[in-house]
């Protein structure tokens, strides 16, 4: 398991705004962890993929696509707050994340 | 100046023509989903085609993705009709083999996620140009399956047999980074940029040719691989003299 200090968690995070700022075509400054992906910025799921992919090179993560397919389906993640989150568990454990609360 | 035609749609697609490229574009809701193989009805398409003098193809998606692949709940509604199955498969595969041929510059403008399907699609275009962040897969062995509208011969075809097996083995992602260092995109541009650059691809691939030469050209290349080389040796040289007595 991978070590999430406090940096990686603000660089984790920044790296999530920044990318649905770009995709939704908003300004980081105008988003919030409340927000919603699908309503309030107008995304859907496969917007995870892309990121993920942004993540797997950035940090070197060995994750699959239908590892994050089975974690989202038990444990969704509607807001940006809970992507944030999920980004945190996904640098943490990779591919493990589907072992998680077993 | 650009010109524009009148935008026209058939199944989950729309046309378009813009200075003599004509853009296909799958329009199926936020994730472009292919709900059956026969995505398009092929006689519009040539239909479509023949009455346009075009020097190329975009095949695009609407919105933020290419597309998302297949409807999965279409296979699952067939799954005991296998006949139904491999039947629409093959109307589907008419529609690419159709695309694959074509004498005219095909490029696919891939942005966002493109899976299963929709890569399929972009496999029968002589070249791909993605986004940076687009996201490419065929996730077919994930659910069970194989890819099944020619992914399986394409992508080797494509890549080359080794990479294809274990791209489609694994059913795993690929960057836009790795999809260019293995070919299998060839141009990878800045996001929302993939329409444009595609346009400016054939553009300038197409200066100073006759539509006449463009078209022997790539026929004549279509003919090494689908000819014997006997045939394709005959055409290529009758190709040739046709064209020199406009030197």
């Amino acid at each position: 398991m991978r070590n999430l200090t406090p940096e990686i968690k603000e660089e984790i995070k920044a790296l999530v705004y920044e990318f649905f700022a770009e995709e939704c075509e908003v300004e980081v400054e105008e988003l919030n962890d409340q927000m919603t992906i699908m309503d309030d910025l107008d995304g859907d799921s496969l917007l995870f993929v892309e990121l993920v992919e942004v993540m797997k090179k950035k940090y070197e993560l060995n994750i699959q696509l239908q590892t994050i397919g089975k974690y989202l389906l038990k444990k969704p993640a509607e807001t940006l707050g809970e992507v944030v989150e999920t980004s945190f568990l996904i640098y943490q454990h990779e591919n493990d994340i589907i072992n998680l609360g077993e | 100046m650009e010109s524009y035609s009148e935008q026209k749609t058939s199944g989950i697609v729309s046309f378009q023509t813009r200075n003599q490229v004509g853009i296909l574009t799958i329009d199926n809701g936020r994730q472009n989903k292919i709900h059956q193989p026969e995505f398009l009805d092929l006689n519009c398409l040539k239909k479509w085609l023949s009455k346009e003098e075009l020097k190329g193809l975009i095949i695009t998606g609407k919105g933020r993705h290419f597309s998302a692949g297949a409807d999965i709940d279409y296979i699952k509604e067939n799954r005991n009709n296998p006949d139904l199955l491999s039947e629409a498969l093959k109307k589907g595969k008419e529609i690419l083999n159709y695309i694959e041929t074509l004498p005219i510059i095909t490029v696919a403008a891939v942005s966002g996620a493109c899976f299963g399907a929709g890569l399929e699609i972009t496999l029968s275009c002589q070249f791909r140009i993605c986004t940076t962040s687009a996201v490419l897969a065929l996730p077919e062995s994930n659910l069970g399956v194989l890819p099944g509208f020619a992914g399986t011969i394409r992508l080797p075809k494509t890549i080359g047999k080794n990479k294809a097996l274990e791209i489609i083995i694994s059913g795993r992602t690929i960057s836009a980074e790795e999809a260019l260092e293995i070919g299998l995109v060839d141009k990878v541009v800045p996001t929302k940029e993939h329409l444009s650059a595609a346009l400016k691809f054939i553009d300038d691939l197409t200066q100073n040719k006759s539509l006449h030469q463009i078209r022997y050209i790539i026929q004549s290349v279509n003919n090494s691989i689908f000819d014997t080389e006997k045939e394709a040796m005959e055409k290529e040289g009758k190709m040739f003299a046709d064209l020199a007595k406009n030197m």
